[in-house]
């Protein structure tokens, strides 16, 4: 007959054999004691990479002042918009000028005397990027629509065509001469 | 040498986590059970089961090698046990004590032998009533199957008295089953 103590001491090594841990305890361990994975280097450049290339679109994005100067001329025959040269006594023209630089400028001359300059009078407005001149054509021959434009005030013109084209390329303005006949 | 010398070079290679799994693998259902005989709660021995290895976790890289890792790990697993006792007595204080273990088993016939499995009913029962202290040298000496060296490292005491809260616990564990049973050993 085996000892009582030595049954005892049998028993106690089968204590809790029956038991075992709950389903899913070593997940729970390895999430607790799991460390955020290490962002790779790239990540934390990422804002300073992000402020780059902000910057460098805003350095080099396509803006007004590094487009080349245009002039578009299109008129208004009794509400219908038609777009060229081909101009008659009544209509109104829409002079637009676009790019260039920062500072742009709309002048109507007919013949060799100013009409119209804008910015500065009634008829001139501007839409987004551009400078826009509305001239009723009210007199037979030749018109000369001039867009100038620069990076520094444009000089306001004097009166004359010849002179305010001189005038304004000597302050480094670029100019764009139109010109229009009417009939 | 010890047996998980393998543990302790993932260690050495910064693979803390393989370590873990590996200790988890081969003494996890051995920390549970020693959690729950020790705290005779199923819930409660699993928190403080993930709590050992969560801990063996953190210390692992710490490791000293002055002991066997299973000792290391069971010195963690005997702290939290105490710690969890501990919190659950004053949880509990105001709690009045459940009788029921006072309750006698059904008995054999006077003077029959008890049974292996009345036995081990009328054990788990009077384990049970045992101070955690010697719950805790009875199951890490039986349960475990630690030396009483090893026992010293785990409880940092002497193995001679460790040896003898044993030899004082084993009568006592006899008597309890005895009356529990009504029976004889």
């Amino acid at each position: 007959m085996t000892e009582p103590i030595a049954r005892i001491e049998a028993a106690l090594t089968r204590l809790g054999a029956e038991h075992e841990p709950p389903v899913g305890w070593q997940a729970r361990v390895l999430a607790a004691t799991a460390t955020p994975k290490p962002r790779p280097w790239w990540w934390f450049a990422m804002p300073a990479v992000a402020l780059a290339v902000i910057a460098i679109y805003v350095v080099v994005r396509p803006r007004a002042k590094d487009q080349p100067l245009e002039v578009a001329l299109a008129f208004e025959k009794h509400g219908a918009v038609v777009r060229g040269q081909a101009a008659h006594v009544g209509d109104l023209m829409h002079a637009t000028a676009t790019g260039g630089g920062h500072y742009r400028a709309v002048w109507v001359y007919h013949g060799d005397h100013l009409l119209l300059a804008c910015p500065g009078a009634t008829q001139c407005r501007s839409s987004g990027d551009a400078t826009i001149a509305d001239v009723e054509l009210r007199l037979i021959g030749d018109y000369t629509i001039v867009a100038v434009a620069s990076n520094s005030p444009v000089p306001p013109p004097m009166g004359t065509l010849d002179t305010d084209l001189a005038n304004a390329q000597q302050t480094g303005a670029k100019t764009k001469p139109e010109s229009l006949t009417v009939r | 040498m010890d047996p998980d010398s393998d543990v302790v070079g993932l260690v050495a290679k910064g693979n803390v986590t393989g370590a873990l799994r590996l200790l988890m693998d081969r003494h996890g259902t051995s920390v549970y059970r020693y959690c729950r005989e020790a705290l005779r709660d199923a819930t409660l021995a699993d928190d403080v089961q993930q709590q050992v290895f969560i801990e063996a976790h953190r210390d692992l890289p710490k490791f000293n090698g002055r002991s066997t890792i299973r000792t290391w790990l069971f010195a963690i697993a005997r702290h939290r046990v105490l710690d969890a006792a501990k919190s659950r007595r004053r949880a509990q204080s105001h709690i009045e004590e459940d009788d029921a273990t006072s309750v006698p088993d059904s008995r054999p016939s006077p003077g029959e032998q008890i049974d292996d499995a009345r036995l081990y009913e009328a054990l788990v029962a009077c384990v049970g009533e045992l101070s955690e202290e010697l719950r805790t040298v009875l199951l890490l000496r039986f349960q475990q199957g630690f030396t009483f060296e090893d026992m010293a490292q785990v409880c940092g005491g002497k193995a001679g008295t460790l040896q003898a809260k044993v030899t004082r616990a084993l009568p006592i564990l006899r008597a309890c089953i005895e009356k529990r049973t009504g029976g004889l050993l």
